[in-house]
């Protein structure tokens, strides 16, 4: 179990490093359950004209418990950006400690206290085209973001053509890297690279775009920026879809995708022959590549004896589910692409 | 050595004590989270380790029957090299780890053969090699029995 009293003590500590005179006292701390890879801790501070502020702590955890690889400081550069130019609606980014007082890299956000769309949309009162049309226009929002408001925090591929060709070899490499055979990544690789669509304009891409990562208050917030780059924008449509295929609550794109796209294409100008059914069906398998293969070379690890962790073996259910889901993908998208 | 009650039982059983005993004791949320996924896994390897060499040793013949189909069509050096590694490799063993080498072999020799026959466009050929998959894929999401993210949303 997670030792909550020094978590607070180091999260005084780093409060009173960036605000000095006038820093918070930290009331509570709880663990916060939810999230798949990274360590969520809830914490309520006041602050010295007693106002209560609530804060999400997002850190990393143990080195051998990583399922998912990724850099808290970009995440934390990224966070930055997009709450300085206020470019997106999600839970500002406050500070980040390096792991020098909370131990591990650590970025703390406000909080924000919505249910995530995927609770709210199992509600029997849920209003699901509304939360539709909301998803549609949140992601737009996302992928209208001027890339200069980004400050660097995130490099743009050379171009699109080198980017996702880099994204289907993806498949092929990790599994000739991997310590077994996985021959349908092969066959995915193959079949991506003979059946690709047209080229669209690189934007900024959230990476795991789903809807437990949208927090309902005051329309939609989007959390857990992690796998955040410059992208096709097809990849979070495509992983969006694909997600919201594979959990128990309403599916939010496929009640009604040709609206979905439409309101998607009407507020980014997308084109019909760029944004449609077939090419995001195809993008919900390019989109897989990191989260996918960040289990895989999990699970590599703990074949080698580096990592453990129920977590792990666990997500391993992911892999198998993804192998599922994928072959059907290619088969039924045989002919449109 | 005791066989029964068998391995699938005995983790059944220690899945079903998790269940019952364990998780109504646990208070903390994310320790509850942590069991929950514990359950999961057990169930995950109940099934695997009943049925997993004969699953492996099945799928291994087809495999490599089906790369020595394309391999005749293609004469795919990457292939054929892939197809006499696993010849070379093979091991007459029922260990767990021999039988797992061997299937992962073979599990080379088909990706070649898939790769193979899509240089070549060759459209039975690729059939075949989905057909080969989608068992595989059957055998996986045995493997893995009802699942939802658990913790989630």
């Amino acid at each position: 179990m997670r030792d909550m009293d020094s978590t607070a003590r180091a999260l005084g500590d780093l409060l009173a490093y960036h605000e000095q005179t006038r820093a918070p006292k930290v009331i509570s701390c709880r663990p916060l359950t939810g999230g798949y890879s990274r360590v969520m801790t809830h914490a309520v501070v006041a602050w010295p004209d007693g106002v209560e502020q609530a804060l999400v702590l997002r850190s990393d955890p143990p080195p051998e418990e990583i399922v998912y690889k990724t850099d808290r400081v970009t995440e934390w550069n990224v966070l930055r950006a997009l709450t300085k130019a206020a470019a997106v609606a999600m839970p500002p980014a406050l500070y980040f400690d390096d792991g020098s007082r909370l131990g591990a890299p650590t970025i703390v956000l406000g909080c924000c206290d919505g249910p995530s769309l995927q609770a709210a949309s199992m509600d029997e009162a849920a209003e699901l085209d509304s939360y539709a049309e909301q998803v549609a226009d949140t992601l737009a929002g996302i992928h209208n973001v001027d890339l200069g408001l980004l400050d660097g925090s995130l490099s743009p591929p050379d171009d699109w053509e080198s980017y996702v060709n880099g994204l289907i070899d993806e498949w092929a490499l990790a599994e000739r890297a991997h310590p077994e055979s996985v021959p349908v990544l092969r066959y995915l690789s193959a079949w991506l690279r003979a059946h690709r669509p047209e080229p669209m304009n690189m934007v900024l891409v959230h990476g795991d775009f789903q809807a437990s990562n949208l927090l309902v208050k005051d329309g939609l917030q989007a959390i857990d920026w992690e796998f955040a780059h410059v992208g096709d924008p097809r990849e979070d449509l495509g992983w969006f879809s694909l997600f919201s295929a594979s959990i128990s609550a309403p599916n939010l794109y496929a009640r009604d995708p040709e609206g979905f796209l439409a309101r998607y294409r009407a507020r980014t100008g997308a084109s019909p022959e760029a944004v449609n059914q077939a090419t995001v069906g195809y993008f919900s398998v390019v989109a897989a590549t990191r989260v996918y293969l960040s289990i895989l070379q999990s699970a590599a690890a703990m074949a080698e004896g580096k990592a453990q962790g129920v977590m792990l073996t666990y997500n391993l259910n992911a892999c198998a589910l993804g192998n599922f889901n994928w072959l059907s993908i290619c088969q039924s998208l045989e002919g449109a692409l | 050595m005791i066989t029964l009650p068998t391995t699938e039982q005995i983790i059944l059983d220690c899945r079903r004590e998790l269940l019952d005993t364990v998780l109504p004791a646990v208070s903390d949320p994310a320790v509850r989270v942590t069991v929950e996924m514990m359950e999961n896994v057990l169930r995950n390897v109940a099934t695997r380790c009943a049925h997993e060499i004969a699953w492996m040793a099945e799928e291994t013949e087809v495999m490599m029957a089906f790369a020595a189909e394309v391999a005749e069509v293609t004469a795919n050096e990457a292939l054929l090299r892939a197809i006499e590694e696993a010849k070379l490799g093979r091991s007459a063993s029922l260990d767990l780890d021999d039988v797992r080498r061997d299937y992962s072999l073979a599990g080379e020799a088909l990706s070649c053969a898939i790769e193979a026959s899509f240089e070549v466009n060759d459209d039975a050929l690729l059939r075949r090699a989905v057909e080969i998959l989608q068992e595989r894929n059957a055998r996986e999401q045995e493997v893995k029995g009802e699942w939802a993210m658990i913790g989630r949303g």
